[in-house]
């Protein structure tokens, strides 16, 4: 029969037919066999980080007091592992006895180590490196951090490298510095510029005193060649690490500069603080509806509430847009007696749309 | 006469061997290609205390989590206390009661306080009838609605229309989410602006341990059904989807997890009655998108993880498979006009292909093969020496993939931690080539032969395992 069958039997074709089955099957055992010393190691590794954290906790309590050496790290995961226990024994000490652990961090190989794998081609490497000097926050390294950011293509890498540099921040220029950078780097998301904000106000405060932190803020929030985006960031950051002092300069920016992202951000932080300002009456009813919906959940909160803004708010109980109505009587209801009084008039209203969301708010007990 | 028979059987084999040659092929590339891009993206994944400080701001787009229930009684309280503990700035969850009729709208009522509300709900697509709303006095973002029967989709359809928020994302009513699972989602859609849907990992809560209604000890389970599935879903989303996703050419988000900006959602007009609606949404949407020029991208997220029961016995999972092949025709059938479409780009020229080759055809060739392995060796048309050596190396390669991709994933995320469960999934896993994917083959031809039906079927639900861990 002239099939296939002319060629399949060569000898050849047997033959590597048998050698990939051998193929895989070795390599099928090899596989089983790699994940057992895998699963062998990590175990180990885990083990002895614990271990390792755990001595280090206790050599940086003991040498902070006494000012002795530290036992040097040996590699990139002892070292990651002496920044951690740093940051975790710091949580809570005063500023000082903070410095006097760094200082004996400082003298150890911890540094070098770290510096040292910021070198690597592997951007794993890179990033486990950053995360060291984000815990080690040592001002000594906020320079060596921001050139080596200016370098840096990936963005993971980057988005940890912007966060070691704000936890290394030690005077109002390093925070001008990182400012820069951010403004002129790719593109991260609004959420991690506001973590990275938070980390650095933290560290300039500790530094530097509240009183210049405020000055330096106010300042760059005037300063009319810094992106929204990061200025709206920097708000959310001010208003979440409590710095209420900072609302007026917000304030003012958010009239200057008619950007949507900056009035929401200091809509929001008037929310969070509570304080009135007519900006939040002025955004009720904006035809931009997150604005209009953020002002709403504003007013809410106003300590003293005037009929103006009542009506206002009032009046979006007749929006067409679902989160406006349940936003304005929601914060009718939160607005205590005046505004439930305007709640039970509208339900009994002639305004479908008015009478079905006030109703339902004040069923909600 | 002679000779064109001949010439038709050298074809057939021919045929069957480039086929086979190919397909393993296309997996073992897959596999290599999506665990080399899990490896490099959980090296620089946010731990829990990164994203948590994360989730403190406010420009998460607050997400609607919609679960539609059709006699699911048994475990649809857990799924609930699992999606209102899922750790978000700004969430709903919306259960959808599909006209059930076992006790799932007196438990819900019982369970969860449910008050019925005023609130007002306004259809802009044709749903079915929508019996009463009801709030839970407990849990103040929980709403509940109690609907005549629809199918599935129709329920997600209700659960879309009534939903507040901008992001809409659609779980199963026996999967549970991993507290971190929706914040990872969220946080990928607030990185990239041209996200318009998302799917995550779905993993197998068969043979887990729950406690507090989180997932805490990851354990293969019993059954050696129940292991394959592991090493079968392992295979589809660790690999598949990841290496499709970074392709641009992802076909499906899992009805069990996906989440979607629900403009889009709207915009197509919500999900259409298919068996296979999740594929068929995608699809859809990816349409959609190119034919308004609309910057978009379907992407699947490895990390966030949702875990769902998969059937521990064959009649259910052999309805499943039916279920799951005739939904895949039906998604294509309905979306042809893609198929080697240039307009689509990779999704009609490359995406689509291969579901119709493999996935949708898969089955048939697959049947024809051994069919026709069977009759060759009887009429001696084949050197039985190299048909032997042939199928032992078509079963090898499968069951090398098979555990290549439950042993990666073992190395990558450590989500077994004991070694036997790893080995045992890797070692039963294998055994799909052997019998089981035979038989699904088969259920799948069978299925493909019944595109006309249009019904789910019933699947036995287990409770689910609950133990309190120390």
């Amino acid at each position: 029969m002239a099939t296939i069958n002319g060629f399949v039997f060569a000898f050849i074709l047997v033959w590597i037919l048998k050698l990939i089955i051998a193929f895989f099957l070795s390599s099928l055992l090899v596989l089983f066999a790699a994940l057992g010393i895998h699963k062998i190691h990590i175990q180990k590794t885990e083990r002895k980080d614990w271990d390792l954290l755990a001595s280090y906790k206790a050599e940086l309590s003991s040498v902070a007091e006494s000012g002795d050496k530290i036992s040097n790290p040996q590699n990139l995961a002892d070292a990651v592992n002496l920044a951690h226990a740093l940051s975790i024994m710091s949580v809570g000490e005063s500023v000082s006895a903070k410095a006097a652990m760094r200082q004996v961090v400082l003298k150890s190989k911890l540094p070098e180590i770290l510096r040292q794998a910021l070198k690597s081609r592997s951007w794993g490497t890179r990033f486990k490196a950053l995360t060291g000097f984000c815990d080690f926050a040592s001002p000594t390294e906020f320079r060596h951090l921001i050139e080596f950011e200016y370098g840096e293509k990936n963005t993971r890498v980057f988005g940890n490298g912007l966060m070691a540099c704000a936890a290394c921040i030690s005077s109002t220029r390093d925070f001008g510095e990182l400012l820069a950078l951010m403004q002129l780097s790719m593109e991260i998301s609004a959420s991690y510029y506001e973590g990275i904000f938070r980390t650095a106000l933290r560290a300039l405060e500790e530094t530097v005193g509240r009183a210049t932190t405020i000055k330096h803020i106010k300042r760059l929030l005037l300063e009319s060649d810094i992106n929204p985006v990061l200025k709206a960031s920097l708000i959310h950051a001010n208003s979440k690490e409590q710095f209420p002092e900072l609302e007026t300069a917000a304030l003012d920016l958010a009239r200057d500069v008619d950007e949507p992202v900056i009035t929401v951000a200091i809509l929001r932080a008037l929310r969070k603080s509570g304080n009135y300002d007519r900006i939040i009456e002025e955004n009720i009813g904006n035809s931009r509806q997150y604005l209009n919906i953020v002002a709403l959940h504003a007013s809410g909160v106003c300590k003293d509430p005037g009929p103006d803004l009542i009506r206002k708010i009032e009046e979006q109980l007749r929006s067409r847009n679902y989160l406006a109505r349940t936003a304005a009587a929601t914060s009718l209801k939160q607005l205590g007696e005046k505004g439930e009084q305007v709640l039970v008039r509208a339900g009994h209203g002639d305004d479908r749309y008015a009478s079905d969301i006030s109703t339902y708010v004040l069923s909600l007990g | 006469m002679f000779h064109s028979v001949a010439y038709f059987l050298i074809a057939y084999q021919v045929l069957i061997v480039l086929y086979f040659l190919v397909i393993n092929s296309i997996y073992t590339y897959i596999t290599f290609y999506a665990f080399s891009l899990i490896r490099k993206s959980s090296q620089a994944s946010f731990g829990w205390e990164r994203l948590v400080s994360l989730s403190e701001s406010a420009n998460f787009r607050p997400v609607s989590i919609v679960i539609p229930a059709h006699n699911e009684a048994v475990n649809l309280a857990d799924t609930i206390v699992t999606a209102l503990a899922v750790h978000y700035p700004q969430k709903e969850v919306i259960v959808v009661n599909d006209g059930s009729d076992d006790n799932t709208m007196q438990m819900l009522l019982e369970s969860f306080d449910l008050v019925s509300s005023k609130h007002p709900f306004r259809s802009s697509l044709e749903t079915g009838n929508v019996l009463g709303i009801y709030h839970s006095r407990k849990h103040p973002q929980l709403w509940v609605i109690d609907k005549e029967n629809g199918g599935k989709s129709d329920a997600l359809n209700v659960g879309l229309l009534f939903s507040h928020y901008p992001l809409f994302c659609a779980i199963d009513a026996d999967s549970m989410l991993d507290p971190d699972a929706v914040l990872r989602m969220g946080h990928q859609f607030l990185q990239d602006k041209d996200l318009v849907a998302a799917g995550g990992c779905v993993r197998v809560l068969n043979g887990c341990l729950m406690d507090n209604h989180v997932v805490k000890q990851i354990r293969a389970p019993r059954r050696i059904l129940e292991n394959v599935q592991i090493a079968e879903y392992l295979r589809g989303f660790m690999a598949g989807r990841v290496a499709w996703g970074s392709h641009d050419s992802l076909m499906i988000i899992s009805g069990a997890f996906g989440i979607f900006r629900k403009d889009l959602l709207l915009a197509i007009g919500g999900y259409r009655e298919s068996v296979g609606e999740d594929m068929d949404l995608i699809l859809r949407l990816h349409k959609y998108c190119v034919d308004q020029k609309i910057a978009y991208r379907v992407h699947f997220i490895p990390e966030p993880v949702c875990w769902t029961q998969v059937p521990s016995d064959l009649g259910s999972l052999l309805r499943q498979r039916n279920r799951w092949q005739r939904g895949l025709f039906d998604s294509i059938w309905h979306n042809r006009r893609m198929f080697m479409n240039r307009k689509y780009g990779r999704v009609g020229m490359v995406g689509m292909p291969y579901f119709v080759f493999v996935e949708l055809l898969g089955p048939v060739i697959e049947f024809v093969g051994y069919f026709g392995f069977v009759l060759f060796l009887i009429f001696g048309l084949v050197n039985p020496v190299f048909a032997i050596l042939f199928l032992t190396i078509s079963v090898l390669w499968g069951m090398w993939l098979n555990a290549s991709a439950v042993l990666f994933d073992n190395f990558i995320t450590q989500r077994y931690m004991r070694l036997r469960d790893s080995y045992k999934i890797a070692l039963l896993g294998t055994l799909e080539y052997i019998g089981y994917r035979q038989l699904v083959a088969v259920e799948r031809l069978i299925g493909t032969f019944q595109v006309w039906k249009n019904h789910w079927g019933r699947a036995k639900r287990k409770p689910i395992v609950t133990t309190t861990v120390s």
